[in-house]
């Protein structure tokens, strides 16, 4: 009774402290916001010319549905974090001195982490009651339809969700913004395979959902072939008809079977937490890996740490000549470089370096397609970082009590940024400038100006890294990867290449430094 | 070579005030800052160094007013602030020369500054290793060396010596001396002993108001034949803590010896002492404290 009061209460305290912070506000604003898209059927399923009727089992279950997915992709980078706030704050080393076990600790995290997602959830089932109550086309309201699928549907998504965030919190590798990556392909992933009903990996029951209410409108209409369109479907010109065929679908009837497969992904959770558990470290630092340096040289400076004493201290400073200060932004790029690309381990310029080797060597359209796309996503953690260090390191009193820091250092940690995004795809902007195909290399070279900026202005504003990865994340895999032309930044396809997008993006970029600038005077202002 | 406030105040959420009506006026020469946790000695001493605006009063560098340009003081500026971050997978070299860069000092002359500062703060050894690898004391050394990049006029150093040992004080203590020549060093610290041995002149501050600032020897005319030492059984110190200003204590064989500050003698056997600086400090700390259960 006691370790669960103690459960609770921790979970208590880590629910309320995140969602007491402001970026929550700023979450839960997001999240209503899909909401929105969701119920004003912009983000929807759709059956081509058919269409269910608007009841209680329809409205439950699309935001449901939809609720699922986004909580399966963005949900997760929404509650990851806790773990690492623990370790960076020090709380860690405390708990870890505490007689609270790992489990116990972990298990609490999770609870918090499912906590917020239901708080999401629940917001947005209390959205489409709201709009089921102006919309029914029935005139009755069928409770259990309505939130049924939250229950079976969500609950169990959002489970599995929060476990992964544990594991990836709790894995050495996956802690930063490599397990971002990993975790965007995973999700992406089991979205699909979930649409393609293979049934043990539909997360968010999208097949179970569809195939129910295909049958209905099969059912309704016999004969007659029911088409299926998931997503962003707001431009699809046949959602613009009127004419609709309509059919009553009463909701999912759920068998054994079905729930089996509700409750498999509970029990993977479960699991995850287990492995998540095994894999904790307790906050030991000898445990968290020193970045950047071996084995030996680790074990050689952990012995060495003893103190060379403050033997020379205080001897001849008058002696020495005063410095003579001469500004120049090359060299403070040329710092901002240097910090940078500090402290990865050497494959990662290894990588790097053979991207844009690649870039020069393969054939164009691979490159294009896949090369260029890589070589854009490989320093993320490097953009991610622009902005934020000064408040994660706890440097912004030593730079803000510097001449002119917002005219010397912030432009160049700009400049630096976008010196690693021209490096970035240098090989194919060179090929395409060779090869004529000037669209194309000036939409890699707005891509350069642009993802930098962006990232000074997500990482000024937030102090995190997290907003410009999930973000640029989203951006980078549903344009370049999945080719949405709106999104694809990098030109993978001709479709996706266009002078008005680049006049935007590059419009965008010089707004973005704008608000950029402004948020840094502020904290200027107000440190 | 002239710092000066006048009325300065910082006002934070809550209505909440950091510092009030704080006037001073320094030359070259160190100043401690002294005063209890929350005292306002870190609001004052990031506004001096241009990192916290005042929301009343101003403060100026030789006439020229620091919130309004800042980059007039920014320019000869050294800061060292109480709490302060590496980034932890560069070495010395690496982030001094990016500290550098943004002070506007680069190339050749930076490499030799940054040398010369390595070796004033003894740090030459471990100049290649990566700052999350030393200990707390290396990396305050390091802090010491960036405050020291450009020479500065106006040195700020806030609770410099946390982190330090005990010799390693010393050390620091008298590089603060050797710098104070012909420059203004701002030292704060909760620690008298620290202020005592460098101070040229002493601010004393409470609750975010200056309650005095004057020479050391000014400052210890005022609790002259004010500091008794008397020796008291255990049982008794309790009492005696509640009925007046106790300083340093000590254990011997008769009992426990404390030195206690008032303006009359404790107790019938309490022998007159030499004042410290310590003693002035709680003394006046003390009828700060009063003063509003008084007035």
């Amino acid at each position: 009774m006691d370790s669960l009061r103690i459960l609770f209460q921790l979970s208590l305290a880590d629910f309320r402290e995140r969602t007491r912070r402001y970026s929550f506000l700023v979450t839960m604003i997001g999240v209503m916001f899909f909401g929105y898209l969701v119920i004003t059927g912009q983000y929807t399923v759709k059956f081509g010319e058919y269409k269910a009727i608007y009841n209680s089992a329809w409205a439950g279950s699309v935001m449901a549905v939809c609720s699922s997915i986004m909580m399966a992709i963005a949900g997760f980078y929404l509650i990851r974090g806790s773990i690492k706030r623990d370790r960076l704050t020090g709380v860690g080393q405390i708990i870890a001195t505490t007689r609270l076990s790992g489990r116990d600790y972990l298990t609490s995290k999770l609870l918090s982490n499912i906590a917020t997602l239901w708080l999401m959830i629940a917001s947005l089932a209390v959205l489409a009651l709201a709009t089921l109550l102006v919309k029914n086309e029935t005139g009755t309201i069928n409770l259990w339809a309505f939130v049924s699928p939250f229950l079976i549907i969500s609950l169990p998504a959002s489970i599995l969700v929060a476990s992964v965030a544990v594991f990836f919190d709790t894995a050495r590798w996956l802690r930063g913004s490599l397990g971002n990556i990993i975790y965007l392909f995973l999700a992406e992933s089991l979205v699909v395979l979930g649409m393609l009903a293979v049934p043990f990996l539909d997360l968010a029951s999208v097949a179970v959902f569809t195939d129910s209410a295909r049958a209905a409108g099969e059912m309704a209409f016999p004969g007659e072939r029911i088409g299926l369109l998931m997503g962003f479907v707001a431009f699809d010109p046949v959602m613009q008809s009127e004419a609709f065929k309509t059919f009553s679908w009463t909701g999912i009837d759920w068998t054994s079977h079905m729930l089996l497969l509700r409750l498999h992904w509970i029990v993977i959770a479960l699991a995850v937490t287990g492995v998540a558990v095994h894999l904790f470290d307790r906050f030991d630092p000898t445990k968290s890996g020193l970045r950047g340096i071996s084995r030996r040289t680790r074990t050689a400076t952990l012995a060495e740490a003893k103190e060379t004493p403050l033997a020379g201290i205080g001897f001849g400073y008058d002696s020495l000549l005063p410095p003579e200060p001469r500004f120049r932004l090359i060299r403070m790029v040329g710092a901002e470089l240097r910090l940078a690309l500090k402290g990865f381990p050497w494959f990662w310029y290894i990588v790097a370096l053979g991207l844009v080797v690649a870039q020069c060597a393969a054939p164009f359209e691979i490159a294009r397609l896949y090369l260029v796309p890589a070589s854009m996503i490989w320093p993320l953690v490097i953009w991610s970082s622009a902005g934020t260090r000064e408040s994660r390191f706890g440097t912004m009193q030593l730079l803000f009590s510097s001449p002119n820091p917002l005219q010397r250092q912030f432009p160049a940690i700009w400049l630096a940024g976008l010196s690693i995004a021209m490096a970035s795809v240098s090989g194919m902007f060179l090929r395409a400038s060779i090869a004529g195909q000037w669209p194309y290399a000036a939409t890699l070279l707005v891509a350069a100006f642009f993802v930098p900026a962006v990232s000074l202005t997500l990482g000024t504003l937030s102090g995190s890294k997290k907003l410009f990865e999930v973000t640029y994340l989203m951006i980078w895999y549903i344009g370049s990867i999945d080719h949405l032309a709106a999104l694809d930044l990098l030109g993978t396809t001709d479709e996706s290449v266009s002078l008005t997008k680049m006049g935007l993006l590059g419009l965008a970029a010089v707004g973005s430094l704008v608000i950029a600038l402004v948020a840094r005077r502020r904290q200027l202002n107000c440190a | 070579m002239n710092l000066r406030t006048d009325q300065l105040g910082k006002r934070y959420k809550g209505n909440v005030w950091g510092l009030r009506e704080f006037s001073l006026n320094v030359g070259p020469g160190i100043l401690g800052l002294l005063g209890p946790n929350g005292a306002g000695k870190s609001t004052l001493m990031r506004i001096l160094a241009t990192v916290t605006k005042p929301t009343e009063g101003n403060a100026s560098w030789n006439g020229h007013d620091i919130a309004s340009s800042p980059d007039s003081i920014r320019r000869i500026l050294g800061y060292l602030p109480q709490a302060f971050g590496i980034y932890p997978n560069l070495n010395a070299i690496e982030f001094l020369s990016y500290l550098a860069a943004a002070r506007g000092l680069s190339g050749k002359p930076a490499r030799k500054r940054i040398s010369q500062m390595l070796e004033l703060v003894n740090l030459r050894d471990s100049q290649k290793r990566r700052l999350g690898s030393l200990s707390g004391g290396m990396k305050q050394r390091v802090g010491i060396a960036q405050a020291l990049l450009n020479d500065p006029e106006l040195l700020i150093v806030d609770e410099p010596t946390a982190g330090l040992d005990p010799e390693e004080r010393i050390r620091f203590r008298n590089l603060l001396s050797e710098l104070s020549g012909n420059r203004i060093v701002i030292l704060s610290s909760h620690i008298v002993s620290d202020i005592e041995a460098v101070a040229t002149s002493i601010a004393i501050m409470n609750k975010g108001q200056l309650l005095v600032h004057a020479a050391p020897e000014d400052l210890l005319r005022r609790v002259r034949a004010k500091v008794w030492e008397v020796v008291f059984a255990s049982s008794e110190l309790t009492e005696l803590k509640r009925t007046h200003i106790v300083g340093s204590t000590t254990r011997t064989a008769e009992g426990v010896r404390a030195r206690v500050v008032g303006d009359g003698a404790p107790a019938a056997t309490a022998r007159q002492g030499s004042p410290t600086l310590e003693d002035a400090y709680l003394w006046l700390l003390s009828n700060h404290q009063r003063e509003p259960q008084d007035g």
